[in-house]
């Protein structure tokens, strides 16, 4: 019996993804000049994933040169603590450009940005995978190191830049009073957000 | 009534669909999953003879030998996304067949196994109720891994490829949880088929959908990530190789 249940629930739990993934693939493909996608960033700027030295920070090559050298590998451990420290403060500095993203979107509704189904729905499947990945990330890094996950980080990255894209195109829809109105109220908004 | 239309839909989408491949150039293209299509509707169409012409009896043991045998050539269509996935990278490629190849002779293995052994305590029904569950079980994981892969490397995938795999990895979960209430004795063996029947017709419409052109994967732009990876894993993989046979040569004497 406790078999078979375990059967039920693995099989629902494929079909929910491959569905999951085959409605991704929905609309999956579109791409924005990148001077649309700056027009975003320059209004909402993201401070984690300007970071230009991420891709450094997960670099496993300094941290096993060291490892592999007996007398270094104290010098090994603590450049992994370290960098384990930093790698979490900036998790939360993207983890705080997701939620600037949305409080972006929020303004951009309340302003009538036009939207459509297709964007709505790869935007719900953006967050969902964002927050997925984030917990999984930061939770793995705690317990298992920074180098456990190499590489995971930039689907983290991905994510978060196909949102940026997402919101970036319905910027694009908007008109000049529109656009007008969202700086508008979204100065302020940013402003105490800053403050805080 | 209903068991009736959907029997004669999956037919229909089949033969529509073996028609269409042949047509458009894509069964050369996709040699494995024209070869299951085509063992699959050979079974259908066995089993709407058999409905007609044989005894319940011997029609449900038709039933479950045909859906041991399609189950087993389900893998023809799981290898086949997996060669077109990795046809990029050559040697990625032939070691992925390899592992495959390994895990579906190690499944068929514990198939022969348990048909031996269980033979004793169940009957053929139930043991060719319970096999299928976990072929298909691995087989949707197998798919669901590769899903997987081509996430974390950014390996692009043809609407070929979406489709085959979308398709056959939603229907095998499906199968999964519809054998899962067959051996509950939620459902009987009709009703069963019905299940069945609207997974494969799920299953053979994004097929249909997916599959109307050609239209392969597009050429992977990150290629470097995963084949330094793949070096890093058969570097692993060699040196514990090597260590084992060292171990094995010293406990031996050699």
């Amino acid at each position: 019996m406790f078999e078979l249940i375990l059967f039920l629930a693995a099989g629902l739990l494929l079909a929910a993804l491959f569905l999951f993934w085959v409605l991704g693939q929905w609309g999956a493909e579109f791409e924005l000049p990148p001077a649309h996608v700056a027009r975003l960033t320059e209004l909402v700027p993201l401070t984690g994933v300007s970071y230009q030295r991420a891709e450094r920070l997960f670099d496993a090559r300094d941290y096993r040169f060291l490892a592999a050298q007996p007398p270094l590998a104290k010098a090994a451990r603590q450049l992994e603590q370290d960098r384990r420290q930093i790698a979490l403060q900036w998790l939360q500095l993207v983890r705080e450009d997701y939620a600037r993203l949305l409080r972006f979107r929020r303004i951009l509704v309340a302003c009538g940005a036009p939207t459509d189904t297709r964007t709505e729905w790869r935007l719900l499947r953006e967050r969902l995978a964002f927050l997925v990945l984030y917990g999984v990330l930061t939770l793995w890094i705690r317990l298992f190191g920074l180098y456990a996950a190499p590489r995971a980080h930039t689907a983290l990255l991905n994510s978060l830049g196909l949102i940026s894209t997402l919101l970036a195109r319905m910027l694009t829809r908007l008109s000049h009073t529109q656009l007008a109105e969202v700086k508008q109220l979204w100065a302020p908004a940013q402003t105490s957000t800053t403050n805080t | 009534m209903v068991g009736y239309s959907l029997w004669l839909a999956t037919l229909g989408l089949q033969t529509w669909l073996l028609i269409h491949l042949l047509r458009v150039g894509l069964a050369s293209r996709y040699p494995f999953f024209f070869g299951y299509l085509a063992v699959s509707w050979a079974n259908g169409s066995l089993l709407w003879f058999a409905h007609h012409n044989w005894s319940p009896l011997a029609y449900s043991w038709a039933y479950w030998s045909g859906e041991f045998v399609t189950v087993l050539v389900g893998f023809l269509l799981v290898g086949e996304v997996f060669r077109e996935t990795f046809r990029p990278f050559p040697k990625i490629r032939r070691s992925v067949s390899w592992l495959v190849l390994i895990l579906i002779l190690l499944v068929l293995a514990a198939s022969v196994f348990l048909q031996i052994s269980g033979l004793v305590q169940h009957s053929w029904q139930q043991l060719f109720g319970q096999l299928p569950r976990w072929v298909r079980l691995v087989q949707a994981l197998l798919l669901a891994t590769l899903v997987g892969v081509t996430r974390y490397y950014y390996l692009p995938l043809g609407r070929n490829m979406i489709g085959l795999a979308a398709g056959f990895g939603l229907y095998t979960s499906l199968a999964v949880v519809g054998l899962v209430f067959q051996g509950l004795g939620l459902v009987d063996l009709p009703e069963f088929g019905q299940l069945y029947a609207v997974a494969y017709v799920v299953a053979l419409g994004t097929w249909s959908y997916s599959l109307r052109v050609y239209a392969p994967n597009p050429v992977p732009v990150y290629r470097g990530r995963l084949e330094q990876d793949f070096a890093h894993v058969n570097a692993l993989v060699s040196s514990t190789l090597g260590e084992i046979r060292g171990s094995l040569r010293k406990a031996l004497g050699t």
